[in-house]
């Protein structure tokens, strides 16, 4: 009795769980546009014209730069736009996911669907991302994507995506991230090591590197960043130690997706600046 | 003669890799303590009133006046957070401060008074919590405690 007690404890606090993230997951920050007239109608207005609609969204939100103008959020269906030029960057609808039926095309068919849209982008964006191989694929629908790159080096959470139903060929969203710096005002040559940044890390924070993890190069913003991993007392976390001054850049989670095998920064020349020539102690 | 060389050689690269992971640690120390005492030299900001460090923070698109501030620890600070154009929220990221809820909306002409009294020394970045426009995540300044 006592253990069918805890079942429906358990089941009930999992469904608790479910509803509760269910709900939540629908507005990231719900902001208001409401102090700039002119951006919100410039936003409310490109997304119309995009979905060809004279619907009234019924919430914004913000998704690292771009705005998300939801207008069926059970459905997740949005736009997302740039506020500077209020260019379209993003979709989503969940009405386009198949409601019945298996799937019908294979991965590589998904890609050409995909790449229809990566088509479509301008030419700027489009020269620096490079596809990922590593295709996810949840409830039927391919999910693809290409990372951005300068000098070989990956911008962290500057990407685009396309999810493409597998059962209907449907394209149900994507995503193409505001890019922060042109390629030009990014630096991609770290003034530290890798090992020194792995030091920095190791003595700030009294703890040892996971074993067998060798640090990577991102950047982060319009900076190169060190990216090592300490072992915490219960768990491994990341640590970004900038390759410019040595400064914590973050902790914890990554600042975006990393492609798998990814490991450039071995190969890159280390430019140690008069800045760091000084804190060493060399100038 | 041979085997000597070799043996020679192994030591020869056996303290060139530690004196490497030596000079690496001394150059992390290095950098951690510049880091620890660059913000030593600014002043702490605002002026003391009645016992407590009292100083204005200016919020506008897209910047904080003052850029830095500066307090003391184990000093009670009074921050006055007003916006001098459209709304803004305050928040100093990964700084917990007490009675301080950051979704606060501070609207133009709105002064919110947070009275705490910091226990920990660090850097941290005050940040915009409600969206203002582009350049909202780029609205930080810096909040240094000092010991």
């Amino acid at each position: 009795m006592k253990g069918i007690k805890n079942i429906i404890i358990l089941v009930s606090a999992l469904l608790a769980f479910v509803v509760f993230v269910g709900a939540h997951s629908i507005f990231l920050f719900g902001i208001s546009l409401d102090f700039d007239r002119d951006l919100k109608s410039n936003v409310i207005s490109a997304a119309q014209k995009y979905l060809n609609t004279r619907e009234d969204p019924i919430a914004f939100d913000l998704d690292r730069g771009l705005i998300i103008v939801h207008f069926d959020p059970d459905q997740r269906r949005y736009v997302e736009v740039n506020p500077l030029g209020y260019r379209i960057q993003g979709m989503h609808d969940d009405r386009l996911k198949h409601t019945q039926g298996t799937k019908t095309i294979k991965q590589e068919r998904g890609l050409e669907i995909a790449k229809k849209v990566y088509d479509s982008l301008p030419q700027d964006a489009k020269s620096e991302l490079k596809y990922d191989e590593d295709v996810a694929e949840v409830d039927d629908t391919y999910f693809y994507k290409w990372f951005r790159y300068v000098n070989g080096v990956l911008v962290a959470a500057e990407d685009f995506s396309v999810t493409v139903d597998a059962v209907n060929k449907n394209v149900i969203g994507y995503r193409l991230a505001i890019f922060n710096y042109p390629k030009n005002a990014i630096d991609t040559n770290p003034a530290i090591t890798s090992n020194v940044a792995k030091k920095v890390a190791e003595l700030a924070y009294n703890l040892q590197s996971v074993k067998d993890f060798e640090p990577y190069l991102i950047i982060d913003g319009d900076e190169p960043v060190w990216v090592t991993r300490l072992q915490g007392q219960f768990y491994p976390f990341y640590i970004g130690i900038s390759a410019k001054d040595g400064s914590i850049a973050f902790s914890g989670s990554l600042p975006g997706d990393i492609p798998k095998n990814y490991h450039a920064g071995k190969e890159i020349k280390i430019v140690e600046s008069d800045f760091i020539k000084n804190i060493y102690g060399e100038k | 003669m041979k085997k000597l060389i070799f043996i020679l050689l192994i030591l020869a690269a056996l303290i060139g890799s530690c004196s490497s992971i030596d000079s690496d640690a001394v150059k992390a120390k290095k950098i951690i303590e510049f880091h620890k005492v660059k913000f030593n030299n600014l002043p702490l900001s605002g002026a003391v009133v009645g016992g407590i460090r009292e100083i204005g923070i200016n919020g506008s698109q897209y910047t904080w006046e003052p850029e830095n501030v500066v307090l003391k620890k184990g000093e009670t600070a009074r921050l006055i957070v007003q916006t001098n154009d459209i709304q803004h929220g305050f928040e100093v990221e990964g700084l917990q401060i007490p009675n301080w809820d950051y979704d606060t909306i501070i609207k133009k002409g709105d002064k919110q008074i947070i009275e705490f009294t910091p226990d920990e020394a660090g850097t941290w970045d005050m940040a915009c919590t409600v969206y203002c426009g582009p350049g909202h995540n780029g609205m930080k300044g810096k909040f240094i405690v000092r010991e």
